[in-house]
C-alpha cells in the first residue's frame, strides 16, 4: 500500500496564498511533496494525490475541456464527491479558464425527484455547458440534464476521451474562480460568484488567523459542495501547500470516529466541523460501549467550530469524553463565516479555547442589547460562544435598521467589507443588489461586538440550518402551497431558536376548515409532505386565514411573521381534538 | 456473519434488515414492506447514515450511496440489500 503525503515539504518554503490565481497556487504547491489523501471510514488509505500529480492530471484534462469546446468563462458542473476525480476536474477547469460549479451528491432515502430537480436547477441557473459525474450517479445526472443542450454529460474518463486542444487559457486574478451554490435554496438557487483575487484574499487571511505553519496537517470530512469543505479544507490548504487527509462525508456520517482515528494516526493539527459533527462523535462513542478508545488527539491544535450556531454544552461534552485521548479544550476554535465572503469572517485566537458570553434574555429580545449576567442556572440568560476576531484587511460593522453603526454590546445586523467579498450572485442582479451595496455585504446575520470579539446571536435572513445542513423556507412554503386546497401565501416557514442553541423548524399554515378531524389530517399531511419533499421534520402550526403578514409588494413578510408569532399577535388554531 | 449465501439467504437478509431497523424504530411503528422511512419512521439524513452503518456491520457489506434515492420503503430496502449481498457474496 502506498503511504500518504508527508506533513512537511523537504525544501519548498511555505507561502500563504499570496498567488495571483489558483493555477499559480497549484503550480507552486506541485514543486513540493505534500498533497491530498483519501481515506475510507474503515481507516483504509484509498488514494493518494500529491499536488504534483494533481497538477499534471488537471493540465492534461484541461486540454480535453478545451478540445471539447469549453471556452473561457464557461461553467462546468461537477458532482462533488470526495475523491481525486472531482479535484482533477475542478483544477482542469482552472487551467482551461472555465468556472467549476460543485454540485451535491445524494444523501438520504427516497426523494429521488427532489434531488434530480435540485441539480437540474443548479445546471440551468449556472448555465453550465458540461456536467461531469462519477459513474454511480450517472442515472440521476442524465435525468437532471435531460433535454438540455450540453457539450458532454459524462465521467472524467468520458472527458478524457475528448480531443485535446494544444493551448490552455487560464484566467486572471479578476476572473471568476468558481460558483458556490450552498447559499441558494434548492428551488430558487443562488450561485455565489468569487474571483481568484477574492479567494486568495480570504485564504491568506484564514491561514494567518490560525497561524498555519509547516507543522500543520489538515483532516476533513466536510463535503466539497459546501464552502467549509471546498474553501476551508481544499482550497485553503492547497494555497498554503498543506497536506490534507480527506474522509468522504457520507462515510463520516456512518462512522464518525474514523475522523478522530485519522487525526490520531497522521498527527493531524487542524480540523473543522459544525457542532453536530462533534456531537455525532460523542453519541457514537458512548453507544459503542467501548473502553477508552485507543486514540491520541494531542496533536490537534485547531479544532474548528463553525457553520451553524455553536452549542457550548455539546463542545464541553466532547472535550470531557475525549480528554483521556489527549484532546485539549483549548484547541476549540470558534469561527464565523459565509460563502458570500468566500468563507471566513472571524476566527478565535488559536490555543485560547472557547470564550463564552452569558447575557440576559430580557434585553436580548427587548431593546437589543447584550447585557452580561451571571449564569446562575435560573434560565434568565443565554450563553453565546464568541466567534473570534475579524480577519486581517477586512471590516465588520454592526448596524441598526436605519444603517447607523452601533456601539459595543448593541445587537444589530452584521455587515462585512474587504477584498474577500463576492462579486455577486451569478446572473441574479436583483438578489445581489439586495445584499451588496458600496462594497458592504449585508450578511443577514445578527450579532454584536464584545471588545474585539464578534458574537453571532442569530440570523435575520431566511436560511435554516439543522444538523449542519441548509434548508430554505421558500422550498418548504412552495411545497405546502402546492398541496391540494392550499393557496399561494398560505405557509410561512422559519426556525425557532431553542435555549441550547439548536433551531426548531416550524411552519405556520393558514387553515380555513374548522372541523377537528380535517385540521388534524392537514397537520399530518403537511408534515409528511415536507418531510418527503424537503427532507426536514417540522412542527406544523395552524393559524387563522389572513394572519400571515405581507410586504408592500405582496410577498410573505417572513421576519414579521416570526416576530408576530413570538409576540402572540398570531395565535395558533387548535389543531384538532 | 449471517451473510453466507445459502438456500435461506433471502430470508436471512430480510430478518437482518428488520432486526437492525427495529433498534432504530423510535416511533414504534409496525415494520411492514410498505413502511416509509421518512414519513413513518421519521428518518432524517443523519439517522439514515447511522442505520446504514449498522446494517453494513451486521451483514458485512458496503451499501453504495447511489441506491438510497430510490429507496422509500422497508420492502425496497430489503430488495436492494438482497441484491448487494448477492453481488458481494456471489
Amino acid at each position: 500500500m502506498s503511504s500518504p503525503t508527508p506533513t512537511k515539504n523537504t525544501s519548498l518554503p511555505k507561502r500563504l496564498a499570496d498567488f495571483p490565481t489558483l493555477p499559480d497556487a497549484l503550480d507552486y504547491a506541485a514543486q513540493g511533496e505534500t498533497g491530498f489523501n483519501f481515506y475510507s471510514s474503515r481507516g483504509h488509505l484509498n488514494e493518494v494525490l500529491p499536488f504534483a500529480d494533481l497538477r499534471t492530471k488537471a493540465r492534461d484534462v484541461a486540454r480535453n475541456l478545451c478540445g471539447a469546446g469549453v471556452v473561457s468563462g464557461d461553467r462546468v458542473a461537477l458532482l462533488a464527491e470526495t475523491a481525486p476525480a472531482f479535484l482533477i476536474a475542478f483544477f482542469a477547469c482552472q487551467y482551461a479558464g472555465a468556472i467549476p460549479v460543485p454540485m451535491p451528491t445524494p444523501v438520504a432515502f427516497g426523494r429521488r425527484d427532489a434531488y434530480v430537480g435540485q441539480i437540474r436547477n443548479q445546471i440551468t441557473s449556472s448555465g453550465a455547458v458540461m456536467v461531469i459525474t462519477p459513474l454511480e450517479f450517472m442515472p440521476f445526472v442524465k435525468e437532471a440534464a435531460d433535454g438540455l443542450d450540453l457539450l458532454l454529460v459524462g465521467t472524467l474518463d468520458d472527458l478524457r476521451a475528448q480531443p485535446q486542444a494544444d493551448d490552455l487559457n487560464t484566467g486572471g486574478p479578476d476572473d471568476l474562480c468558481y460558483l458556490q451554490y450552498s447559499s441558494g435554496s434548492t428551488r430558487f438557487p443562488k450561485g455565489v460568484a468569487v474571483t481568484h483575487d477574492n479567494l486568495m484574499a480570504n485564504c491568506t487571511a484564514m491561514n494567518v488567523a490560525v497561524n498555519v505553519s509547516t507543522e500543520d496537517r489538515g483532516v476533513s470530512w466536510l463535503p466539497f459542495y459546501h464552502d467549509m469543505g471546498l474553501v476551508g479544507f481544499m482550497l485553503g490548504c492547497l494555497t498554503s501547500q498543506t497536506t490534507v487527509d480527506f474522509i468522504p462525508t457520507e462515510e463520516f456520517a456512518r462512522r464518525p470516529l474514523a475522523w478522530l482515528r485519522v487525526i490520531s494516526e497522521n498527527r493531524g493539527t487542524m480540523s473543522y466541523g459544525p457542532s453536530f459533527g462533534y456531537e455525532l462523535c460523542c453519541r457514537r462513542f458512548s453507544s459503542s460501549n467501548a473502553a477508552a478508545p485507543n486514540l491520541d488527539l494531542s496533536s490537534w491544535r485547531v479544532a474548528g467550530i463553525g457553520g451553524e450556531m455553536i452549542k457550548p454544552q455539546v463542545m464541553r461534552a466532547f472535550a470531557k469524553v475525549f480528554k483521556s485521548c489527549g484532546f485539549a479544550d483549548k484547541a476549540f476554535n470558534a469561527s464565523y463565516g459565509l460563502a458570500e465572503c468566500v468563507l471566513g469572517v472571524s476566527f478565535s485566537t488559536p490555543g485560547h479555547g472557547m470564550l463564552l458570553d452569558h447575557i440576559s434574555k430580557q434585553e436580548l429580545g427587548g431593546d437589543h442589547r447584550a447585557v452580561p449576567i451571571d449564569d446562575d442556572g435560573s434560565g434568565t440568560g443565554r450563553t453565546f460562544v464568541a466567534c473570534g476576531v475579524v480577519i486581517d484587511g477586512h471590516t465588520v460593522e454592526i448596524r441598526d435598521d436605519d444603517g447607523a453603526v452601533m456601539a459595543e454590546r448593541e445587537i444589530g445586523r452584521v455587515f462585512f467589507s474587504g477584498p474577500s467579498v463576492m462579486q455577486g450572485y451569478f446572473g441574479d442582479q436583483e438578489a445581489t443588489d439586495a445584499c451588496l451595496q458600496d462594497g458592504w455585504l449585508d450578511t443577514g446575520d445578527l450579532g454584536y461586538f464584545w471588545g474585539d470579539q464578534l458574537v453571532i446571536v442569530g440570523r435575520s435572513k431566511d436560511m435554516m440550518i439543522v444538523n449542519g445542513r441548509n434548508y430554505w423556507p421558500q422550498d418548504i412554503e412552495w411545497t405546502v402551497e402546492h398541496m391540494d386546497g392550499m393557496r399561494s401565501g398560505d405557509a410561512a416557514a422559519f426556525t425557532l431558536e431553542q435555549d441550547d442553541g439548536s433551531e426548531k423548524p416550524t411552519i405556520l399554515v393558514q387553515c380555513r376548515p374548522s372541523a377537528a378531524d380535517i385540521r388534524e389530517a392537514l397537520v399530518d399531511n403537511v408534515r409528511s409532505r415536507v418531510q418527503n419533499q424537503v427532507g426536514l421534520a417540522c412542527d406544523v402550526i395552524l393559524v387563522p386565514p389572513r394572519t400571515l403578514p405581507k410586504t408592500s409588494s405582496g410577498k410573505l413578510a417572513r421576519g414579521k411573521t416570526k416576530a408576530n408569532f413570538l409576540s402572540g399577535e398570531i395565535q395558533p388554531l387548535a389543531a384538532g381534538a | 456473519m449471517s451473510a453466507e449465501p445459502s438456500e435461506g439467504a433471502s430470508q436471512d437478509v430480510r430478518a437482518a434488515v428488520l432486526e437492525v431497523l427495529q433498534t432504530f424504530n423510535k416511533t414504534s411503528v409496525n415494520l411492514e414492506d410498505g413502511t416509509r422511512f421518512t414519513e413513518d419512521l421519521n428518518f432524517d439524513s443523519l439517522l439514515v447514515m447511522e442505520f446504514i452503518a449498522a446494517l453494513e456491520d451486521r451483514l458485512d457489506i458496503s451499501v453504495p450511496l447511489n441506491v438510497l434515492p430510490d429507496i422509500e420503503t422497508v420492502g425496497q430496502l430489503v430488495v436492494a440489500t438482497e441484491q448487494i449481498v448477492r453481488e458481494e457474496y456471489g
